[in-house]
């Protein structure tokens, strides 16, 4: 299925605040933000919404990034991976 | 021209920085992620002399604060390969070519796999290599441990505070963890070990959401195959470095091979960390051998510009 002109990625990343990955995983993905176009959410998964999604997705490791409802990366990714699925 | 290039920004990589900056070379840090040092995913580092207990986390962010304070330059980026080219190094990297008068390798090591079917598939589904990022997921659940050396010790010993049971499984007759973690690991009442067993296969639940359901392991005394049920599996069997790419003698498991002042089979190349072939990978000696690196690369760099001013005032 091909995007339409309008509709932006979107980017949810799943962190805990006991995982010593998360931090970079959160900056990586700020980073990105600030150089590509897309819509970009951080879930802490202790959170109600973490949770569901927790649930939703299977989710036993942190950080999980989801793109696009669809979980695309355990861990942080490499950077031209990360942007592949993006743009 | 750089001085010095130093690939990878771990406990070594950091290290070596901080020496070359104090013997005033111009230095570049080149790092591909914003997570460097395998050390920052330690729950706890007990060895490392005068901090008798300290996370690993903590542990790097002092290396990353000094090495700031010091001077060091930094740069995220990829890099494709060095090569020699005279008397100086060439560093091709994802920000275009760069040369340097020396390069330390420091790219450390990543966790091993085992190779199984069904560990590929059931990453992030049950299988895990860092108990202190995935570990909480599996509370009052089941958990497998993979491994006999310290890290795969340490990380049950970890996970039997949040699970309900650690099986900590093992191809040999003993481990090879230090006594201290052997002993504190048999004295806690959930961890049971499984010894002279070999993980065949890792098995997943059926249905749109797979998740890890058990083991199959064969007892390596006897013959027997077993199942064990599980909820989740993390695999500590040692370290891969990431040594790929650069051109310079390594030995068969890829650790690259080095003299006593570090340097590798192509002269101005050094080596320090989890990426050389050496006795310990701990982060001690990836320190000591950063500010070995470092040094080395120093009076080489001194010695090269000496030549190269000689050269250029001519015959006498």
């Amino acid at each position: 299925m091909s995007r339409g002109a309008f509709v932006m990625v979107k980017v949810t990343l799943i962190h805990a605040n006991w995982c010593n990955v998360c931090p970079s995983a959160r900056r990586f993905w700020k980073d990105l933000k600030s150089e590509y176009d897309f819509e970009y959410e951080e879930v802490d998964v202790a959170t109600p919404q973490g949770q569901v999604l927790k649930d939703k997705f299977g989710i036993v490791g942190v950080p999980t990034t989801i793109i696009d409802g669809k979980i695309a990366f355990t861990g942080l990714p490499k950077k031209t991976d990360a942007i592949a699925r993006i743009i | 021209m750089y001085d010095l290039i130093i690939i990878g920004s771990g406990p070594a990589g950091l290290t070596a920085g901080i020496f070359a900056v104090r013997s005033d070379l111009e230095t570049l840090i080149l790092e591909k992620s914003e997570i460097s040092g395998q050390i920052a995913l330690a729950d706890i580092v007990e060895n490392y002399p005068g901090f008798p207990s300290i996370s690993g986390l903590e542990l790097m962010d002092k290396y990353k604060n000094h090495a700031q304070e010091a001077g060091v330059l930094t740069k995220i980026t990829e890099v494709f390969s060095v090569h020699s080219d005279e008397a100086k190094k060439i560093v091709s990297t994802g920000i275009g070519d760069l040369e340097s008068r020396a390069v330390i390798i420091a790219t450390g090591a990543n966790p091993k796999n085992i190779n199984v079917p069904g560990e590929k598939e059931l990453i992030s589904r049950g299988v895990s290599y860092c108990a202190i990022c995935d570990g909480p997921f599996f509370r009052n659940k089941t958990v497998v441990v993979i491994g006999g050396g310290n890290s795969a010790i340490t990380e049950a010993l970890f996970l039997s505070k949040i699970a309900r049971r650690v099986y900590l499984v093992h191809k040999r007759e003993q481990f090879r963890a230090t006594r201290i973690l052997q002993d504190r690991a048999s004295i806690t009442p959930n961890i049971k070990f499984i010894l002279n067993a070999f993980v065949m296969e890792i098995l997943g639940s059926g249905g749109e959401i797979r998740r890890v359901v058990k083991i199959i392991f064969e007892d390596l005394k006897s013959g027997e195959i077993h199942e064990l049920a599980t909820d989740g599996v993390f695999i500590s069997v040692g370290i891969h470095p990431n040594t790929e790419i650069f051109n310079v003698e390594k030995n068969e498991e890829g650790f690259i091979r080095t003299n006593n002042s570090l340097e590798t089979s192509d002269k101005g190349i050094y080596a320090a960390g989890d990426c050389r072939d050496t006795l310990i990978w701990q982060v001690v000696a990836a320190v000591s051998d950063g500010a070995l690196a470092a040094t080395a690369a120093n009076e080489y760099i001194e010695s090269l510009k000496n030549r190269l001013h000689e050269k250029s005032l001519g015959p006498s």
